[in-house]
């Protein structure tokens, strides 16, 4: 599904944030992305959207080269990629339903879809309840799966999470978790950058290791691996 | 475009302008004060060229002749030309009457009728939609022609001052444009700032950029739209005014009526409030579509 062939990327100020990369993930697999801050997690994930250009290497999606996409196939690539952040990015005036249904508006989904979509996966994400009001209403762990929510109602093959965890607590992480491994069972590629050390040891899934732009290690049912 | 995407469009627009009341307000004020100064600009240079036109009808072209050339055929081969409507020779002694009688001096009189230095003489009268420069040229490559006269300083100078307004205008065009094009691309960049965590929401779920750009599109359009409409009507009452009041102080000033200027001057002032609101906010959103 995703494969990164010799990508190097030197950013415009300089800094190398990724080394001679070369890995290949399948359809349907679960993969977290670790190591220290700067290692160049995020930038694999923004090579992965085209939201950058590899310097050298190529990256492909879907048997696509991302560097050769017109902007028209950007947005369809990105329509099958659904993202989360650790700071959730969601849009403070729209409620719940508001935020999640926007994901299908601005790709200009038809009513029923939406009245159909948006709540099965309020649902899956156990928000039902809560779908009309505003963020700064939900917990910290509410708003980051509005913000699954919203990533996955298009139903995306691929799902990009930069590090969803960072600011819950070690309980809501898990729910958080719980939801990203079923999303997965249902057949949607998950890809997750972390520094949390216990979720990674505990699920024993495939681990790639970045430090300083250069692949470290990757195994299957790989270990965190790093001091934290 | 699905309609349902269109109202959205327009929502946001509205939304946007709305919200940035004051600016709005300004922006709709710079650009109906830059719109007028445009639309003068395009008055005062069809009632120039609306004068010059005239003034060549009423011009006359005067071909001196060489003694003894050929003035039927050299008629003939004059009315052929473009931009001559009329030809009328005078001969040498029509012209020495007429000189005599003008002057009043009867030795005059008599010394012309008895030996005339005045060449014969042929009259032309001009098309309105003349070349001089160029026709003057061709009269003057006939055979048998001594001299081409026209009123050539007037015409001279009117080509000037004509120039010098086209000059002037340019000018003023690129720097209201560049004023306009500031205010909106600073309007729309408000809106746009205050969107941007939308937009980059929409650039990840897929959104095209032109979906993300058309509210943005639509709220420039807006502003120069209603800058064009105000300027519009503000430019034709107050040229309704001036006619009126050049009627009474100075007749023989020949202003264009307002119908020959309303739908000219509507389409120049609003192609180009249209033109720089869509260009102005285009500018500002380039920067937050490279996500």
């Amino acid at each position: 599904m995703i494969q990164f062939q010799g990508v190097t990327k030197i950013y415009n100020n300089g800094v190398t944030a990724l080394q001679n990369i070369n890995i290949e993930i399948e359809k349907g697999e679960f993969a977290f992305l670790v190591g220290p801050s700067g290692a160049g997690k995020s930038t694999f994930m923004k090579l992965i959207i085209r939201k950058e250009f590899p310097t050298s290497g190529q990256v492909l999606v879907g048997h696509k080269n991302i560097a050769k996409m017109k902007a028209g196939e950007v947005s369809l690539l990105r329509r099958n990629v659904g993202f989360i952040f650790q700071d959730f990015k969601l849009l403070p005036h729209k409620t719940v339903f508001e935020n999640v249904s926007f994901a299908l508006e601005v790709i200009e989904a038809s009513k029923r879809e939406i009245n159909r979509q948006v709540p099965a996966v309020l649902e899956l994400v156990g928000l039902k309840d809560k779908a009309n009001i505003f963020p700064s209403e939900l917990s910290g762990g509410e708003q980051q799966r509005v913000s699954l929510a919203r990533a996955i109602v298009n139903r995306p093959h691929l799902l990009l999470a930069d590090e969803p965890t960072g600011n819950l607590d070690p309980e809501t992480s898990w729910g958080l978790m719980d939801l990203l491994l079923e999303i997965n069972k249902r057949g949607t590629t998950v890809i997750m950058s972390t520094h949390n050390k216990n979720i990674v040891d505990k699920l024993r899934r495939r681990v790639i290791a970045l430090d300083g732009g250069r692949m470290v290690r990757d195994e299957q049912k790989g270990g965190y691996g790093f001091e934290d | 475009m699905k309609i349902k995407t269109f109202w959205y469009f327009t929502k946001e627009a509205s939304t946007g302008l709305v919200r940035n009341g004051l600016m709005t307000l300004t922006a709709v004020i710079t650009i109906t004060l830059a719109l007028i100064i445009l639309g003068s600009f395009y008055i005062v240079v069809t009632n120039v060229n609306h004068f010059t036109e005239m003034a060549k009808g009423v011009l006359e072209i005067r071909v001196y002749l060489k003694e003894g050339a050929d003035a039927v055929s050299l008629q003939n081969r004059m009315l052929a030309f473009d931009g001559v409507k009329e030809v009328k020779f005078v001969s040498k002694t029509e012209a020495a009457n007429w000189l005599g009688k003008t002057l009043g001096i009867n030795e005059l009189r008599n010394y012309l009728a008895t030996d005339n230095p005045l060449p014969d003489m042929i009259n032309i009268k001009l098309e309105d939609n003349v070349e001089l420069k160029e026709l003057t040229a061709r009269l003057e490559s006939l055979p048998g022609i001594d001299e081409v006269e026209y009123g050539k300083d007037f015409v001279e100078s009117m080509l000037l001052v004509i120039q010098v307004i086209w000059i002037i205008g340019i000018s003023l065009i690129a720097i209201v444009g560049l004023v306009v094009l500031y205010i909106i691309v600073n309007t729309i960049r408000l809106t746009v700032f205050a969107r941007r965590k939308e937009i980059e929401i929409m650039k990840l779920v897929g959104a095209t950029d032109w979906f993300i750009r058309w509210p943005f599109m639509l709220e420039g359009i807006m502003l120069g739209l209603s800058g064009a409409i105000l300027a519009t009507i503000l430019i034709s009452k107050g040229y309704h005014l001036l006619i009126a009041y050049v009627k009474e102080l100075a007749p023989f000033i020949p202003l264009l009526g307002e119908h020959m200027i309303n739908s000219g001057l509507f389409w120049l002032v609003t192609l180009v409030g249209l033109a720089f609101g869509a260009i102005g906010s285009l500018m500002s959103i380039k920067k937050f579509l490279k996500v």
